[in-house]
């Protein structure tokens, strides 16, 4: 502790500088551990490539071909990105719920997102039932997604014609988690057998729906909501101190809050539309940053992002390892994965500062 | 690991002028609630001056908090405050922002920010005109830690909100209030969660900046002996509605304590002439 405490100024201010220092360097250590974990990902796999023609694809696609290179690029790299994009989109949507909810168990799984897609791709599933003019191949995820986004403004305004707080709309989340499983639960209960199977592999989440379009879309999502982030850091970080004293501040709180919860209905309903349920991720991964980091946003929000990429992609290579030759759902190995790393954190970083 | 009181320099850290000069904060016919509720009714104060310290009190339930989060614009409000003239009620957050700072009660617990931080967010959050956007992250920075140093404080700027004190806590808060450069102060109870020594320094303190830059300064207190001693001005507020106000030794009175409070008491000076209120007795009835 005596490192943390200056005695003059000056050294206050050096400290200052060098804790900004070392909050950039650790962003800078999970970016470069995220490309490492990107890497192993695209290289391991069934079919046994070396390391080395995986590098040689990916460092020159256009003279590659063949098996090895239809391997790499059209089904390893889009699972490997899409669980960068999804684990960052996820988390990043997580931050901006708990700072904004000021609720350190709000995510995008806990406050019914997930489930509102879910019931999404059951209506899909067991009724056919589906947004017009959307091609059949897509129906599965355009109704996770329209679910997944009407949820959050269902709950936005629920909250609003109460008149009610920040608590109230918590519970509504989690009334609304359990409305929605009670729903799929009934088409559960009167979907044939085929469509029951295709359900529960829906719902525990996988990476093997990515396709090159979907990735499109997830990174169009995250250009859309990264300058709006950006702009919103420091208020958020003010939030945080307290809404009546971000409101003296000046910070318009129900506005920052409404434009968080548009992101975070984006940001999570592109997700769980392409790639099923995957709770873990958006409720761990803000807790990892926020003890690496703290909660100046300016660091939170990326760090958040990058170490939910990070779980998620070390989890998708988890997935190949675990069962030789078989892939584990993501969803259940992020939870298997997740929780060790999550409370070896907490009991490594939870001491300190 | 006190608070070392130092003398404070003649200028803002921030190195802005002293706007408080002739500042006038006038409220008239201000009504206040929750919703339909409505909690202050019809107060009307005589205008509050720069440089001087103006004590809320009154028992629990009285409006007094409710009060001050009028003033700073968190409720919806009736009727009128004009700061120099200038009508605040139905301005924006942020309009109010530029003039206006307001100090909860408490600081939330478990935020995974460093003095340092907070008081940096809290300057940049902060619509241009009141420090915020305008200044770059360096300039803040510097603000920041120049107005820790003039609050005794500057050895905390590293350590987290969630390891200080209370009293620890209380100076950093207050920081977040002062970074901002207000013309009016707006204290809620900011010596609650202090011991006796913490609660005359951060009283002094106030006084000191109060004078020095000529704040309109709005404190709720819950000390009559505190009021007596730092307040210029003294506002009794019961039941929603003003009671009495004026200067310290003519308000508080015996006869306050027991209409007010429902107390017996007696006001007496000490030895070395401070103003004293010693409750005795709950009435009855």
């Amino acid at each position: 502790m005596s490192a943390a405490l200056s005695a003059s100024p000056s050294e206050a201010a050096s400290g200052y500088r060098s804790l900004l220092l070392r909050r950039t360097l650790l962003l800078a250590a999970l970016v470069v551990m995220l490309c490492g974990s990107l890497l192993l990902d695209v290289a391991t796999g069934p079919s046994r490539l070396g390391l080395a023609d995986v590098v040689g694809v990916l460092l020159n696609p256009s003279a590659a071909s063949g098996p090895v290179s239809v391997i790499v690029l059209d089904v390893r790299l889009p699972y490997a990105i899409m669980a960068v994009l999804v684990g960052g989109a996820l988390a990043l949507a997580g931050a901006e719920m708990q700072t904004v909810l000021n609720n350190p168990l709000a995510s995008p799984f806990t406050l019914g997102v997930s489930s509102a897609a879910s019931l999404g791709a059951a209506l899909a599933i067991v009724l056919g039932v589906g947004i017009p003019w959307v091609p059949q191949s897509w129906l599965l995820s355009g109704n996770a997604f329209l679910f997944a986004f009407l949820s959050v403004l269902l709950l936005r305004s629920l909250s609003k014609l109460r008149g009610a707080g920040v608590e109230a709309l918590v519970l509504f989340g989690i009334a609304l988690v359990f409305a929605f499983n009670a729903a799929v639960a009934l088409l559960q209960f009167v979907a044939t057998e085929q469509a029951l199977q295709q359900l529960v592999f829906w719902s525990m989440g996988s990476l093997a729906r990515a396709t090159w379009p979907k990735i499109g879309i997830m990174a169009l999502a995250f250009a859309v909501c990264i300058p709006f982030c950006a702009r919103a850091a420091w208020k958020l970080t003010a939030l945080r101190l307290g809404e009546e004293r971000a409101l003296s501040f000046g910070v318009d709180a129900e506005k920052l809050r409404n434009g968080a919860l548009l992101r975070v209905s984006l940001l999570s309903g592109v997700s769980v539309a392409f790639v099923g349920t995957i709770g873990f991720v958006g409720l761990v991964g803000p807790h990892a940053a926020r003890l690496l980091v703290g909660e100046d946003h300016r660091f939170f929000l990326p760090a958040a992002a990058l170490c939910g990429a990070l779980l998620l992609s070390l989890s998708s290579v988890a997935s190949k390892m675990m069962v030789p030759g078989l892939l584990v759902p993501i969803g259940i190995v992020t939870a298997l994965v997740g929780v060790p790393v999550f409370i070896a954190l907490v009991f490594t970083r939870g001491r300190r500062a | 690991m006190g608070v070392q009181q130092r003398p404070l320099a003649g200028t803002w850290p921030l190195g802005a002028q002293a706007t408080g000069a002739g500042l006038q904060l006038e409220i008239a016919g201000l009504t206040l609630g929750y919703g339909r509720r409505t909690i202050l009714r019809e107060v009307s104060l005589a205008p509050l001056a720069g440089g001087h310290i103006t004590a809320l009190l009154g028992p629990n339930g009285a409006g007094k908090s409710t009060l001050l989060r009028g003033l700073a614009g968190l409720l919806p409000a009736r009727g009128s405050v004009k700061l120099n003239g200038q009508e605040m009620i139905g301005r924006s957050l942020e309009a109010r922002a530029r003039h206006i700072t307001y100090m909860p009660q408490s600081l939330p617990q478990g935020v995974a920010l460093t003095v340092m931080e907070a008081l940096v967010g809290a300057l940049k959050a902060s619509p241009p005109g009141a420090g915020g956007m305008a200044v770059s992250g360096r300039q803040a920075a510097e603000q920041a830690l120049a107005l820790l140093e003039q609050l005794g404080i500057a050895h905390l700027a590293l350590v987290g909100l969630d390891r200080l004190s209370g009293g620890q806590r209380q100076m950093a808060g207050l920081a977040q209030a002062l970074v901002r450069k207000p013309e009016v102060l707006l204290l809620d109870e900011p010596t609650s969660a202090l011991d006796l020594r913490y609660q005359l320094q951060v009283m002094r303190l106030v006084q000191q900046l109060t004078r020095e830059k000529g704040l309109v300064t709005v404190v709720v207190l819950h000390d009559l002996g505190l009021a007596a001693r730092f307040a210029d001005h003294i506002v009794v507020l019961g039941e929603g509605t003003l009671r009495a106000e004026g200067e310290p030794e003519r308000t508080l009175t015996p006869g306050l304590l027991a209409e007010v409070y429902g107390v017996s008491g007696r006001v007496e000076r000490c030895s070395l002439g401070h103003l004293q209120v010693m409750a005795d007795a709950p009435l009855a009835g």
